[in-house]
């Protein structure tokens, strides 16, 4: 009976897939990517694009041992054309908890089922039925267990499952499943440490489910932590030791020992044949655990398609983002599943408290998302990052970049051969405030010694936060504004007439970037004192009460300058701004004013300028050629790239980034990948 | 990481240098023992090779730090003191200048050829390097032979770009005195008993020959 209705629910559940992938996805995913496969083959224009996908496959799956997966990511998106995948339809990329099991799951339409399966393991070990025991079990030792290369990796005994209208396969690292044309790929993170419904019960029933370490090794990993030795094991061990013993002292006692130590080494030896029959058991028993869970996982997993009553597309910002049509966008949020996941899988339980099931975060850290869109265009690519702040934390964020940055700044940064700058201000006392908040209560929550806590809280009451918030650092301009000859020495040669040589000293000039780090004072009274005290350091020399020179050593090949003046602090290697013009620049050399003005609008500006960076590179390190394979492909495609934000709307922070190529009637899509696939063979 | 594939990659980071020197100074007796004195100066590439060195990896390559380079050139100079007819003096590395120097007598011409040999089929990675004695002495004429132009694969301009204005020096110093010389760069000095050589390892790569130099004796 209960066997016809778990085929039951396995046949219903196959034909309820979600009419629209997303609302097979739980609300409680914290982490959603969503992949318009369509818009990118048809933006690509026929260059290799798979290459890109690369960082979403990074096999974390493979972290603690080397046992296989199924399906390789890598191989499966090596050409995304081949792979079998439906290119007309989006791919999700999600991470979740279903049951105990957390990973990341893709999620995608087929086009060619055979062509996917291609990409299946060959040794499949193929089970009819679930209650039938698989044969064997690789148990790998410990020493195989580390730093073991790809190719020594060992091939995964997995079941195939037919279940329904569609297939299941499984194995300890990952679960595919194959329903119609809906396809996902379930790499999980923690599945052999996957406690089967009756330890579980046992556990709860012992009090024994919360683990500092979230990580049982004993449990995971009997073989390598001598599992194998069961109460069969014990009790043979004693029985052989005894009569082991016995047959010794008659021996002894007979005299026919004369080398007492030898034959005592002999005597203390165990048959192996006890331990061959407990590791034998021990493979048994793990066989059976296979089964039991990999029942139990299909049984989680077969409606994974289904669509939920708790979908993603239930949070108006996913749904919204989704409706925009992107490229590509991912979705994050800090929740509960997240909380469990980290714990789990990285012992984090402090973060919410020990001995408690349920994640307890921060209030200042509840209900924070954001979601970050990449969109091809014509002429450019666009980045766009929401974070939608929770009502705690707003107001401090809100107050903290009001802040604008300062005028009198621009006066210091040379706009003639600009290669490009970042521009920040922000009022990172008010910052402080929530994130003081946070930490105290990380430490709270570590509850192995609360007093640490205290202690760090009371330390922290006698810091001066005004001298550490508010005297430079929140409105700060960092600028590349050129390059300056350097003086460099270095060794050489001289040789008498006899050809007998000495060592000489010779000086070369090189060409460095000049680096302009201009800084607001918040606090005049601060920043004297704190100029004061730096200005004493015995390595730095000072030039004048408002010029500290940090002469060029084996790290820094420049000498650094920090100057004062009356309205910012300077660190540069720009001799002759800090020498001939310490009170600004005149105007006609300063930053322009449309990037004054850019700066002005934005708490957070960046630009680079590609044109005279490409330009100087060439001209200052490539004088005599060796440039052109990268050069040219660089100059003739890319435009300026620039990064900004927005003031918070509501509770959302935005922030955009622009890659601008320079042809504007092509999908810059193509224009990129094809820069970069000239790129990849410049060696 | 193996000793060879380090000592490549030790050569890699000096051509990645551009600009340094090598100097190769034998001293002759008169009994045709001596000693030799190899110098490779990457002084003037010092910030380039100071940067390279924070990297793990640079242009595809995975680098050796400086304890691995330190470790070749010790065990290089173990391998030098147990062949025959050698006798190691000194070695230095001066990871400041970066400037290095391996010093070490000779009972014999051949003795220093075939010590020259065993270094170099050592750490021949290709296994395909071809042998042959880089000098001869007899009574009247010492020569420095031309390396055979397939000791070098670097034939096409732009991997030649690579050693910029890399130097090659050779100073011979004799007991004798030298009368002429067949190569019309080299140099005799003043008291007649030395001969120094200088080209460029671009003129040397394209032209094997540059450094090849019979020296005669009065």
């Amino acid at each position: 009976m209960k066997q016809f209705l778990l085929i039951l629910t396995l046949f219903t559940f196959s034909f309820s897939n979600a009419q629209n992938l997303y609302e097979s996805i739980p609300n409680n995913s914290f982490n959603v990517n969503y992949v318009n496969l369509g818009a990118l083959n048809s933006k690509s224009g026929g260059e290799d694009w798979s290459q890109l996908m690369q960082p979403f496959f990074k096999e974390s799956h493979y972290y603690y041992h080397s046992k296989k997966p199924i399906l390789k990511m890598n191989d499966l998106f090596k050409n995304l054309n081949e792979s079998g995948l439906d290119m007309n339809a989006p791919m999700y990329v999600y991470n979740t908890m279903i049951g105990q099991l957390n990973g990341t799951i893709y999620l995608f339409k087929l086009k060619d089922e055979s062509k996917f399966t291609s990409f299946i393991g060959k040794t499949e070990v193929t089970v009819e039925s679930i209650d039938e025991p698989i044969e064997a079990v690789e148990t790998p030792y410990y020493d195989e267990y580390y730093y073991k290369e790809e190719e020594e990796e060992t091939t995964p005994y997995f079941l195939k499952k037919n279940v329904g209208n569609g297939v299941m396969y499984l194995c300890e690292k990952q679960v595919i499943g194959i329903f119609g044309d809906v396809a996902y790929i379930f790499n999980i993170t923690n599945g052999d440490s996957y406690l089967l419904e009756s330890e579980l019960a046992e556990r709860e029933k012992n009090n024994d489910l919360d683990n500092d370490y979230g990580y049982d090794y004993t449990y995971a990993y009997p073989s390598q932590t001598e599992g194998y030795k069961d109460s069969i094991y014990l009790a043979e061990k004693e029985a052989f030791r005894i009569k082991s013993d016995s047959l010794l002292y008659s021996n002894l006692n007979n005299g026919n020992i004369t080398n007492y130590e030898q034959e005592a080494e002999k005597f203390e030896s165990l048959d192996p044949e006890i331990t061959a029959r407990a590791k034998a058991r021990l493979k048994e028993r793990e066989a059976k655990k296979f089964n039991e869970k990999f029942e139990e996982w299909a049984t989680l997993l077969s409606n994974l398609l289904q669509a939920k009553p708790e979908h993603i597309g239930n949070d108006r910002n996913f749904l919204s983002t989704y409706k925009s049509n992107h490229d590509f966008f991912a979705y994050t949020k800090l929740n509960k599943t997240y909380l469990n996941v980290i714990s789990k899988d990285f012992g984090m339980t402090y973060l919410f408290g020990r001995n408690k099931r349920e994640p307890e975060l921060s209030e200042y850290l509840q209900d924070i998302s954001s979601i970050y869109s990449i969109d091809f265009k014509d002429g450019k690519a666009e980045l766009n990052g929401v974070t939608n702040l929770n009502q705690k934390l707003l107001p401090s964020m809100k107050t903290a970049y009001s802040l604008k940055q300062s005028k009198n700044l621009f006066k210091y940064i040379e706009g003639t051969n600009l290669q490009g700058y970042f521009s920040f201000a922000v009022n990172s006392f008010e910052l402080t405030k929530p994130y003081e908040k946070i930490y105290f209560e990380f430490l709270k929550n570590m509850g192995r010694n609360t007093d640490l806590a205290t202690g760090a809280e009371l330390f922290w009451s006698f810091i001066d936060k005004d001298m550490l918030f508010n005297t430079i650092g929140n409105q700060t301009i960092v600028a590349v504004t050129g390059y300056a000859d350097i003086k460099m020495n270095y060794i050489s040669y001289d040789y008498d007439d006899n050809f007998e040589r000495t060592e000489t000293k010779e000086e070369r000039l090189v060409k460095q970037p000049k680096v302009v780090i201009a800084t607001a004072i918040n606090s005049v009274e601060n920043a004297n004192k704190l100029f004061e005290i730096i200005s004493k350091f015995t390595f730095f020399e000072k030039i004048n009460d408002n010029l500290i020179k940090v002469p060029s050593n084996r790290n820094f090949k420049t000498n650094l300058f920090i100057l004062k003046t009356k309205d910012a602090i300077i660190f540069t290697n720009d001799e002759v701004l800090v020498t001939k013009y310490p009170n600004g620049l005149p105007s006609k050399d300063q930053i322009a004013s449309s990037e004054q003005k850019f700066i002005l609008s934005h708490n957070f500006a960046a630009k680079t300028f590609t044109d005279p960076i490409l330009t100087g590179i060439r001209n200052n390190y490539f004088a005599n050629g060796g440039h052109e394979k990268w050069y040219t492909p660089l100059y003739n495609g890319l435009g300026d790239l620039e990064m900004y934000d927005e003031p918070i709307k509501g509770n959302q922070y935005t922030l955009h980034a622009v890659v601008n190529i320079k042809d504007i009637s092509s999908n810059s899509f193509q224009v990129l990948l094809k820069m970069m696939n000239q790129l990849k063979n410049v060696h | 990481m193996k000793f060879k594939s380090c000592f490549f990659l030790s050569l890699l980071l000096i051509c990645f240098s551009s600009c340094f020197e090598y100097i190769e100074e034998i001293t002759y007796n008169d009994d045709q023992s001596g000693t030799c004195l190899f110098t490779i100066n990457c002084s003037q590439s010092k910030d380039r090779l100071n940067t390279i060195f924070k990297l793990d990896t640079f242009m595809g390559y995975h680098l050796p730090s400086k304890s691995d380079i330190t470790k070749e050139i010790q065990d290089a100079y173990a391998l030098l003191k147990t062949y025959e007819g050698i006798q190691a003096s000194y070695y230095n590395i001066d990871f400041n200048n970066y400037i290095g120097d391996i010093k070490f007598s000779f009972d014999s011409t051949k003795h220093l050829n075939e010590a020259l040999k065993k270094l170099a089929e050592h750490f021949d990675r290709s296994g395909q390097l071809t042998s042959f004695d880089l000098f001869s002495f007899n009574s009247n004429t010492f020569k420095r032979v031309m390396m055979p132009s397939d000791s070098f694969k670097i034939h096409t301009p732009n991997k030649l770009k690579i050693f910029g204005d890399a130097k090659i020096t050779s100073i011979y110093k004799f007991h004798k005195t030298v009368s002429s010389t067949s190569n019309a760069n080299a140099k005799i000095s003043k008291n007649k008993k030395a001969v120094m050589l200088k080209t460029t390892v671009k003129e040397l790569i394209k032209n094997p020959n540059t450094f090849s130099n019979t020296i005669q004796f009065q």
